[in-house]
């Protein structure tokens, strides 16, 4: 049986369009990607976005797709690697929007390289984006929200091979495990201010800047891996980041939530004979 | 309304269940809450049909509780109330399962299934951990043996599924919202997956 359950629309968002209405979201890598479905996400909630990062020009482009659907958007560019160019960022931010009351930790990294052939540059790239990254905003977030008094929401950025780890990426397979861990960590340390830190990690979610970019053909195979018999959807990524955020998930905190298809519970006891990464053509596998 | 014409069965014991009850409810589904079910899932069909005929029509959620095993130290645990705690808790709920799938498949449709399971152990909890595992991989195999069904499988594992502890009121609401949204079609891309609500403790 075809018992594929389609993704739901977009323009029709699982929440009141003022759920998040007064909150301000700042959201790394918000300028595309995880990042976008994240901002998109929370701004069809209600809330206003800054979306921050490097590259000015992506920025802009998020800030365009936030707007058009109606959402209040800033850009402000920083390096989350720098704690000195976060408090910049969150000055601005404040200044424009007001204080930021929701933060999406979602700035990261990602190619597929064998760990003897990987440069330390490579390492510290993936991994400082996404672990320094986290904490850094993190913890200027959580100082400004108990200088205020006031509560506030996290939701960090993972990924389903986390508890696997993946050959052949084992930078973002370290980090983005770290940030399951930190996301525990966090919730704890922020628990008596009000500050709730949850986590999702996502499975396939192609976009414009994933290898199959938006091709359907290639989308319609890769759907065939996957137990639920098709890939994710931007706005099932973005929504649940956002729900985790709100009110609804008022009292949730510390955790990750899966999302992908059950991919990562694939498993045959046969099948194809194993090839070692370093002799594979393509070190991820292909697309049969 | 995420559980907008949709009819949602459920089952086991606690006061949890009355909650997510509500909540499906709030979020516009048609609930049937099972009471007074046999222990060992031999009348699942019955019930099933019980349902199907206060619902209107076949349920496409199911919601189930199990009955969570009580609290004693190990060494105070005789065999026959082991064996009653898991048969009432994982036996039941893979039987009503099994029979919610075939029902399902018999209807043309799929759904979704949620257990709420109790949150981690400790002292005197043996029974419950040891079942909260068996449940998490049951979890995990029947989202890949269901998915192309259209059928999927989550559970919430938290103190707040418990009737009694240390879980706050918030925690409560926050799991009936949970429930909701895991087993509408919004979290469609959502399977095989176990979350908590907050279970951070003292610590």
């Amino acid at each position: 049986m075809n018992g594929v359950v389609p993704a739901r629309p977009f323009d029709q968002p699982p929440f009141p369009p003022d759920l998040l209405a007064g909150e301000v979201a700042l959201v790394t890598g918000g300028g595309s990607g995880m990042g976008l479905a994240m901002a998109m996400g929370l701004a069809q909630a209600g809330a206003a976005i800054a979306v921050v990062g490097r590259s000015p020009e992506r920025l802009a482009g998020g800030v365009e797709r936030i707007t058009a659907i109606g959402g209040r958007a800033l850009a402000v560019s920083a390096d989350v690697r720098d704690p000195e160019a976060i408090a910049r960022a969150f000055d601005t931010i404040e200044q424009t929007l007001g204080p930021v009351s929701i933060l999406a930790n979602n700035a990261g990294g990602n190619f597929p390289v064998l760990a003897e052939a990987m440069s330390p540059n490579a390492w510290r790239a993936v991994t400082r984006i996404a672990i320094d990254g986290s904490f850094f905003c993190s913890a200027e977030f959580a100082r400004r929200r108990m200088a205020l008094g006031a509560p506030g929401a996290i939701v960090n950025n993972s990924a389903q091979y986390v508890w696997s780890g993946f050959p052949g990426d084992a930078h973002s397979a370290s980090a983005k495990a770290a940030i399951v861990t930190m996301t525990e960590a966090l919730a704890r340390d922020f628990k008596t201010a009000g500050i709730r830190v949850n986590c999702v990690a996502a499975g396939f979610f192609p976009h414009a800047t994933t290898p199959e970019g938006n091709d359907p053909v290639a989308l319609e195979k890769l759907g065939r891996m996957i137990p639920a018999g098709r890939v994710g959807q931007m706005q099932e990524f973005g929504w649940v980041s956002a729900l985790l955020c709100s009110p609804l998930a008022g009292a949730v905190t510390g955790q990750t939530l899966v999302i992908d298809g059950a991919e990562r519970l694939r498993r045959t006891l046969l099948g194809p004979p194993f090839v070692a990464p370093r002799d594979r053509a393509v070190l991820w596998g292909e697309l049969q | 309304m995420w559980l907008e014409g949709r009819r949602a069965l459920l089952a086991g014991n606690g006061e949890a269940i009355g909650r997510v009850a509500d909540a499906l409810a709030l979020h516009g589904a048609k609930v049937f809450v099972l009471s007074g079910a046999s222990p060992d899932g031999a009348d699942a069909e019955a019930n099933l049909l019980a349902a199907e005929s206060a619902l209107g029509g076949p349920p496409d959620i199911l919601v189930h509780s199990g009955s969570a095993a009580g609290s004693a130290p190990v060494h105070g645990l005789d065999l026959l109330a082991w064996r009653a705690a898991v048969s009432s808790d994982i036996d039941r709920r893979f039987l009503d399962s099994a029979a919610f799938l075939r029902r399902r498949l018999k209807a043309g449709g799929g759904g979704a299934i949620l257990f709420l399971l109790p949150g981690a152990g400790g002292v005197g909890r043996t029974a419950q951990a040891t079942i909260r595992g068996g449940m998490e991989n049951l979890i995990k195999s029947l989202a890949v043996e269901w998915a192309r069904d259209g059928l999927r499988i989550n559970g919430i594992a938290s103190h707040a599924c418990e009737s009694e502890g240390p879980a706050e009121p918030a925690a409560r609401t926050s799991l009936g919202h949970l429930a909701a949204y895991l087993v509408s079609d919004y979290a469609a891309y959502v399977s095989g997956m176990v979350m908590g609500v907050d279970d951070l403790g003292a610590g």
